[in-house]
């Protein structure tokens, strides 16, 4: 038996075929997931704790940040990785992980580190993985002074896997003074062989009350250490003491002292006449004229 | 306590009338109790709803509930100024309606200040305003004022009938628990030299207190506007402007109040002609000192040229807005007083009253004006707002309470009627006192005039 199609059957055939394909691509298209881009950072502050973050940007929406999804972190060793800890991302697109000291990190021979993040991705967002090999240094701040010139000394330093210190030559160290909403930066340099970036400091530069400043120096975004953070206090600031001139404003919480004094004495001039006049109703009370008894009358 | 003729005849006049209640009467305080019905209906649905059954929105955020509270403190200036002046300047004929303008006092000082409360959206915080209330702040300056005020206006009023609850105490009413509470408020009064001296003494001072303590009150409500930056609303003489508005007002709702009084309690002896010509006359230089205010108001305004003061004059200059209002309101509200009561053909009782309620009535509008225009003329530009949101329109329930508030004014105006009477009975001859001071100028004068002789005589003598 043989089964033929005729040709008007055949086209449409072909073209409700076609159709269906379009319509699966269409779908698709849609289901197409989104590139995410991460950037894993190494952060290290005063307290010496380091912190791994992880920015997750969704390429297709203009990098806006990835909220609310877990990133995976790692330390990665020659043959195997240590899982630390899963954490979600916040507004920023940042997954913060805490490196403490339960944290088993493998170190290579010059004790260099290996972290790895990754996000797994779901049906909207594609996987993303991202690294970064990270060395173990301190950085430690001090001032001196010579004559009447005042020094800022912040000294950059490797620690081997055998504790061996190592000076850092060649890297630049940012300045800054703390203000009260943002970092003054006052320089930077690299640092010599000795691992020291010297600074001379600025004169008359405001200072708190006491002339107290916060010196804070910065090894920024380097490709093998990583963001590190030192602060240290001295009192080479101008004092200032802060006289802020009083001007009167709608949310002031004190009212004006002519203004107090004078609802007092007006509030107080009114109530003493109202406690007056109460008196003079006991007294106007008291003072009813008293009939004597008829018996006291006629003695 | 003893009576002379004259106050024993008004007292069995008023008395019996205290007691019983006439068909128009009853009628009457069943057309109070419904409007205030209405009140309480339009109360509960914006409480259940809240501020959005009202016409009030973000910009807009006065309306006519604070329109009638500056209305009802307003019409209190009536006993305040009215009988502390007559009071303190001793005028005869000041006694039949002295009454009347104390009652409006309390009565409007009372309702006045809940208009506050329906204006605000969280009555849960109001406490906050004793536990966290700014001295410089003009509201609470207000609150401190109106209380104050109250307090004043209550201790004015009955230490200005304690002689006639006296009198009633020993009338013998049919209703004996009259008589407990008239014994209970006349604290033992019976007029004997002593208790006239310090009731006296302590109306004088009340007199004399309430007169500033009302100009004061007042002030500070013009103030709470003439400090804020907006059009219409920041001028120096809105304090004297509101003073001057509200005693206006306060004198039409008297002489209406009169009206009503001398027309259904039969009062046509006590209160006559005169009372209305001299109240007319007190309304109408009234009148024309409002008048004054006013238009210096406006043209300082207009002559600065202010962008904003302007977009509130246009406003109200502007036939599709605000110009007939304002024309009821500046013009004829305050000129036909003043044409009517200047010509003494036209001055009549009832021209009088009826010009006073028109004047009222203006007064009214023009509380309305000094609110809405300025509100709906924002100092930020209003872009893609829907119309209800920038132009205000009073809602039924807006409408229900205002018309609550009068009608609740006149029921507690009828209960004080019922409780005291609306003529102070107790005649107080003050005649006397006048009389007592002639002669002792005249002892004086010829005490003088005997020494002055007795002076000369001894010079006499040594010359001789």
């Amino acid at each position: 038996m043989s089964f033929r199609i005729r040709y008007g059957n055949r086209c449409i055939i072909w073209i409700s075929l076609i159709f269906i394909f379009a319509i699966g691509d269409i779908d698709a298209q849609n289901t197409k997931k989104k590139t995410i881009r991460s950037k894993i950072e190494y952060f290290k502050d005063q307290d010496q704790i380091g912190r791994l973050v992880t920015t997750l940007k969704v390429k297709e929406d203009r990098n806006a940040p990835l909220e609310g999804v877990l990133v995976h972190f790692y330390s990665i060793g020659d043959t195997s990785k240590i899982f630390f800890d899963s954490i979600s991302t916040n507004k920023e697109g940042q997954a913060i992980f805490v490196l403490n000291e339960s944290s088993n990190i493998y170190k290579d021979s010059l004790g260099l580190m290996t972290f790895e993040s990754e996000y797994l991705g779901n049906q909207e967002y594609l996987s993303a993985t991202s690294n970064i090999r990270v060395q173990t240094v301190e950085l430690s701040l001090s001032f001196f002074q010579k004559d009447t010139v005042k020094y800022i000394s912040a000294e950059v330093n490797e620690i081997r896997l055998d504790d061996a210190i190592v000076p850092v030559n060649g890297v630049d160290v940012f300045i800054y003074i703390q203000g009260t909403f943002s970092l003054l930066n006052i320089g930077d340099a690299e640092t010599n062989h000795e691992g020291k970036a010297i600074f001379e400091f600025p004169v008359e530069m405001p200072g708190d009350t006491n002339g107290l400043l916060t010196i804070v120096s910065k090894i920024e975004d380097h490709d093998l250490y990583g963001n590190l953070e030192s602060k240290g206090k001295i009192n080479w600031g101008k004092p200032i003491l802060l006289t802020p001139e009083k001007h009167r404003g709608l949310g002031d919480t004190d009212a004006p002292l002519w203004m107090v004094y004078t609802l007092i004495v007006l509030l107080s001039a009114v109530w003493f006449h109202y406690f007056y006049i109460i008196l003079m109703i006991i007294k106007i009370k008291l003072s009813r004229t008293k009939i004597p008894p008829v018996q006291e009358l006629i003695l | 306590m003893e009576l002379d003729s004259k106050s024993t005849r008004a007292l069995h006049f008023f008395a019996p009338q205290m007691e019983k209640i006439s068909k128009a009467g009853i009628i009457n305080i069943v057309i109070m109790l419904l409007f205030i019905l209405g009140g309480v209906y339009a109360l509960v649905v914006q409480i259940v709803k809240g501020h959005v059954v009202t016409g009030m929105r973000d910009n807009v955020v006065w309306g006519i509930y604070i329109a009638n509270f500056i209305f009802f403190i307003g019409i209190s200036y009536a006993g305040a100024l009215i009988s502390g002046i007559l009071h303190l300047l001793r005028v005869e004929w000041r006694t039949p309606i002295i009454r009347i303008a104390e009652i409006i006092t309390v009565v409007s000082t009372l309702i006045g200040p809940s208009y506050i409360l329906l204006c605000m959206g969280r009555l849960d915080r109001l406490h906050y305003l004793a536990l966290y209330g700014r001295i410089q702040s003009p509201i609470i300056w207000d609150v401190l004022a109106i209380s104050t005020y109250l307090i004043g206006s209550i201790i004015f009023l009955y230490l200005a009938t304690i002689r006639d609850l006296a009198a009633l105490r020993d009338y013998p009413f049919k209703q004996k628990w009259r008589n407990k509470v008239y014994r209970f408020l006349a604290v033992n009064f019976n007029g004997n030299s002593e208790q006239n001296r310090f009731l006296d003494r302590s109306l004088d001072i009340m007199s004399a207190i309430i007169i500033p303590l009302a100009v004061l009150v007042h002030s500070v409500l013009a103030w709470i506007f003439g400090m804020t930056l907006r059009p219409g609303w920041h001028s120096t003489i809105f304090a004297p402007y509101f003073v001057v508005a509200a005693v206006f007002s306060g004198t039409g709702v008297l002489i209406i109040a009169m009206w009503i009084f001398r027309r259904y309690f039969h009062l046509e002896t006590y209160i006559t002609k005169i009372h209305f010509n001299y109240l007319g006359i007190i309304l109408m230089i009234l009148g024309a000192l409002y008048a004054y205010f006013t238009f210096s108001e406006y043209l300082t305004s207009w002559y600065g040229s202010e962008t904003w003061e302007m977009e509130v004059l246009f406003k109200l200059f502007d036939q599709d807005e605000y110009w007939w209002w304002f024309f009821f309101a500046a013009f004829v509200g305050v000129l036909l007083p003043i044409i009517v009561i200047l010509i003494p053909r036209f001055r009549s009782i009832n021209s009088i009253t009826a010009v006073s309620v028109i004047a009222v009535l203006a007064l009214w509008v023009k509380r309305y004006l000094i609110i809405i225009p300025t509100l709906e003329t924002p100092l930020l530009p209003l872009q893609d707002l829907r119309p209800e949101y920038i132009h205000y329109q009073p809602t039924l329930v807006e409408w229900l309470l205002t018309f609550a508030g009068i009608a609740m004014f006149c029921f507690l105006f009828y209960l004080f009627a019922k409780f005291i009477p609306i003529v102070p009975v107790v005649k107080v001859k003050e005649g006397r006192n006048y009389a007592d001071l002639r002669k002792m100028v005249q002892n004086r004068i010829i005490k003088r005039k005997i020494k002055e002789l007795k002076l000369k005589e001894a010079q006499k003598m040594q010359n001789t």
